[in-house]
């Protein structure tokens, strides 16, 4: 018995030593081999190890290692669904959520309860706004479209915590619709349902799952905005859709793959953590030309002999977006399907990039978590 | 920033366990074994040293207290009441004095481990005075008392008598020191995976959240958590390097399990601190006789026990059930524990809640800040329930902590109960899985939560006010 606790008391204090040691050399080396690349900024709680001394160096190898804090904020995730960022929500299937917009005054968890509507005043004034601005258009002989885009919040509203309940039915944009079409403004089109419609449908035929948005960034992917271009094209009149070709799926090239997780995940220190994104094949034809390129405006013509597109049932189109990467992802569907399509990267009626554009029709992007933007500037 | 000093080698910090430790461990080993109080004086005094090289009047102050108690030992002559009144009063003053400062100049670095200096400075006064103790050997063996560093953060405290049989019987073993490293990781744990994440919880929902029942309901049980996780942890800890350094403390705490009295959970869980006040206030002032006798020594250990822990006196007032309690069972006796257990368990629920209260206005610190907390409490809307869970991110980890903690209290109490578990709990097999387990733990701790708190471990030392 004796003989046995002894094997017992050395087999502890032998572990306990060999821990020890572990860490030190483990920590000594870092310290050692020098501490650029090895040391974060700051600590996990967001301090600071001030102090030149050796004490203070050994303090700030354990506390800002780099590797530590990111197997740590990796596990913290894993094992309990935790993100160390205030702006920043662990939801479901890898998925992370935005907590509030800061640059449009928006919150997203807000507004998922209901909790953010717009005031009456604010959507008479929206209403107003949207209706001068047709009427600007059709003035000029253009149509006008308002196409919002909803959040990933709101299409993969059951990825959020469970805690947060389901998705309200009085969020903003539920709210600016019904008011919009109790006043008799139709010129808009509310995404939500298309874009949920055709992710039940990737769910359906790939075994796989397609995501429409990227999980780490929740902006839409290329096949997300292929979707949204589905969603606007099916809205066109019959004469349209048969003066033009529309993009069909075995017309382009998808690819799933990994990346490294994006903005949401990197504020996270979640880089790790894998995005999982849907891409146009770079070698996807491009049958279209630019004509010309301000920066703020860019306009594409099709190309005549590679597709048979009757020109003139073509409808030239300026679309606004807020911002150039929105253009970017839109233009290989619009510009590959109607004639003449221009871009313009506000959302302001610039009376020379509509002169230049010419437009039929004028379709304007907003994102469910600008509509702010709506209002009078 | 403030605190900066102590978290630099704190028992928790990377310092300590990773270069402090390990390179004392073996010095222990050149020094004899009569010797201990030479060896364990020095270490401390490198402690401090290192701990407090910045803080020249934190230094001054703990020399100037040392230099006083060597006066005081050594000096020649009769050791009659004028001593004994000036080796009580000189350190009580100088800790008020501390206080004041600390509370006035916000300049002014508060010492750490100022306060059970005191205490045992007193201690020391008190026994040499009653003839309970022979006086220190020689100068190391009385800084190795004052200076113990793994006590100076929260105790245990130590009474001089104590202190002495227990250098007289140190020694080194490997039964001694494997105990004390289980004891050590024990402590890391209990402080970085309980008490710090519950603290840091708890300062999310101040600031995050400040309304609503349920905010209430979690600060009362995070606050009775990070109280008895903290002080049980280090008290761990302490005990554990001490041990490693073969001094064999004793334990600190008594079961809140078994707790059915208000006075007794709160007094249990830093029971060196009440035995202290007990053994050198209350039983004197017992011999008064009669109810006054009694009535007097509850209120003066109640009293001395919560101001040391930095309970506001304007606060009090949340710890009178703690102090009615404390005075009905004096009075009546020893508290009863022949009640069923129905009794049992409610009077154990309501003592929880009672303690709660005291823990919970001790970690608000100010009267200010627990009024303003009871007033947005009242004014609070019905707080949605998501809006708890986005202010605790910790949520889901909490949760679990909880539920182990309820499955080993579980076990804890039925051991009590039942022999078969007592037995159990004694088998090798056990003994091995429990090192084994406590072991992983700790890596795990070190690896995963330590990195997280570079200053919550010793924040909370701070707002104890010790």
């Amino acid at each position: 018995m004796t003989k046995k606790s002894s094997t017992y008391h050395l087999f502890v204090i032998a572990a306990f030593i060999g821990v020890l040691l572990t860490f030190l050399v483990f920590y000594l080396v870092d310290l050692g081999i020098g501490t650029e690349s090895r040391l974060v900024g700051r600590c996990y709680d967001g301090s600071v190890i001030e102090g030149e001394s050796f004490l203070d160096d050994f303090n700030r190898v354990v506390y800002q290692n780099n590797a530590t804090l990111s197997v740590i904020e990796e596990y913290r995730y894993r094992l309990f669904d935790t993100v160390n960022h205030k702006n920043v929500l662990s939801g479901k299937n890898d998925f992370l959520f935005e907590v509030s917009d800061e640059q449009n005054g928006y919150h997203y968890l807000e507004d998922y309860k209901g909790n953010c509507s717009f005031s009456d005043d604010e959507l008479a004034a929206i209403l107003n706004n949207l209706q001068q601005t047709k009427a600007s258009y059709e003035e000029r002989g253009a149509e006008f479209l308002l196409v919002i885009l909803p959040n990933a919040q709101t299409v993969y509203s059951d990825y959020m915590p469970a805690y947060l309940g389901d998705i309200s039915d009085q969020t903003r944009l539920d709210g600016l619709e019904q008011y919009l079409r109790q006043n008799g403004f139709t010129c808009f089109v509310n995404l939500t349902d298309d874009l949920r419609a055709y992710r039940e449908q990737e769910h359906r035929s790939y075994k796989e799952e397609r995501l429409l948005y990227n999980n780490t960034e929740n902006s839409l992917n290329s096949l997300g905005f292929y979707y949204v271009y589905r969603s606007v094209y099916d809205r066109f009149s019959s004469t349209v859709m048969s003066s033009t070709a529309v993009l069909e799926p075995r017309h382009l090239s998808f690819y799933q793959h990994l990346t490294a997780g994006k903005a949401i995940a990197q504020q996270a220190g979640l880089v790790s953590l894998q995005n999982k994104s849907v891409s146009l094949s770079k070698d996807t034809k491009l049958h279209y030309r630019f004509t010309w390129d301000t920066g703020l405006a860019a306009k594409t013509m099709l190309l005549p002999f590679d597709f048979s597109v009757n020109v003139s049932g073509s409808p030239p189109l300026l679309l606004q977006t807020t911002d150039s990467w929105t253009r970017a992802q839109l233009e290989p569907f619009f510009s590959n399907t109607f004639s003449n399509v221009t871009y313009q990267t506000d959302l302001s009626d610039n009376s020379e990039v509509f002169e230049k554009a010419a437009p039929r029709l004028v379709i304007r992007f907003v994102y469910e978590n600008e509509l702010s933007q709506l209002l009078p500037q | 920033m403030k605190g900066k000093e102590e978290s630099r080698l704190q028992l928790t910090g990377p310092v300590f366990l990773f270069l402090f430790l390990p390179l004392s461990l073996p010095l222990s080993l050149l020094f004899p074994k009569g010797r201990q109080g030479l060896f364990l004086s020095l270490l401390s005094l490198l402690w401090y040293g290192l701990a407090y090289h910045g803080n020249l009047p934190a230094c001054l102050h703990i020399a100037g207290l040392l230099l006083f108690a060597a006066l005081i030992v050594f000096f020649p002559g009769k050791r009659g009441k004028t001593r004994t009144v000036i080796g009580v009063i000189l350190p009580l003053a100088s800790l008020l004095t501390a206080r004041v400062l600390d509370f006035c100049l916000p300049a002014y670095t508060y010492p750490m481990g100022l306060g059970f200096l005191t205490l045992a400075l007193i201690s020391l006064v008190l026994d040499l005075s009653h003839g309970g103790a022979e006086p220190p050997r020689n100068p190391f063996d009385l800084i190795a008392y004052l200076l113990l560093f793994p006590t100076l953060a929260v105790g245990p405290v130590i009474r001089y008598r104590h202190f002495e049989a227990m250098l007289k019987r140190s020694t080194r073993s490997m039964r001694l020191f494997s105990d004390g490293v289980l004891f050590y990781t024990q402590g890391f744990v209990k402080r970085l995976a309980v008490a710090a994440v519950f603290t840091r919880s708890f300062q999310r929902l101040l600031e995050e959240v400040n309304a609503s029942f349920l905010f209430l309901l979690s600060a009362l049980l995070f606050s009775l958590i990070i109280f008895f996780f903290f002080l049980s942890g280090t008290a761990d800890m302490a005990r554990g390097v001490c041990a490693m350094y073969g001094l064999s403390l004793p334990r600190d705490r008594q079961s809140i399990l078994l707790a059915t009295a208000p006075h007794t959970m709160l007094f249990g869980i830093l029971f060196s601190l009440y035995r202290y006040f007990d053994d050198y206030l209350a039983t004197p002032l017992r011999r008064l006789g009669g109810k006054r006798g009694v009535i007097l020594a509850e209120l003066s250990v109640w009293l001395c026990f919560l101001l040391f822990i930095g309970i506001h006196p304007l606060l009090l007032v949340v710890a009178l059930p703690a102090l009615v309690c404390a005075i009905v069972c004096g009075l009546r006796g020893q508290a009863g524990r022949s009640h069923p257990m129905p009794l049992r368990v409610l009077f154990f629920l309501l003592s929880s809640m009672a303690t709660a209260a005291v823990t919970l206005a001790l970690l608000l610190g100010s009267p200010a800040r627990v009024l303003s907390t009871l007033r947005g409490m009242s004014h609070a809307a019905h707080l949605p329930l998501y809006q708890f869970f986005l202010a605790l991110p910790d949520a889901q980890y909490l949760l679990y902590a909880l539920a182990v903690i309820a499955a080993l209290s579980l076990y804890r109490l039925l051991s009590v109960r039942l022999a078969l578990l007592r037995s159990l709990r004694q088998h090798p097999g056990a003994l091995l899985a429990r090192s084994l387990l406590l072991l992983l733990a700790f890596v795990l701790t070190a690896l995963y939560f330590m990195p997280q708190f570079p200053e919550y471990a010793g924040s909370l030392a701070g707002s104890i006010g010790l």
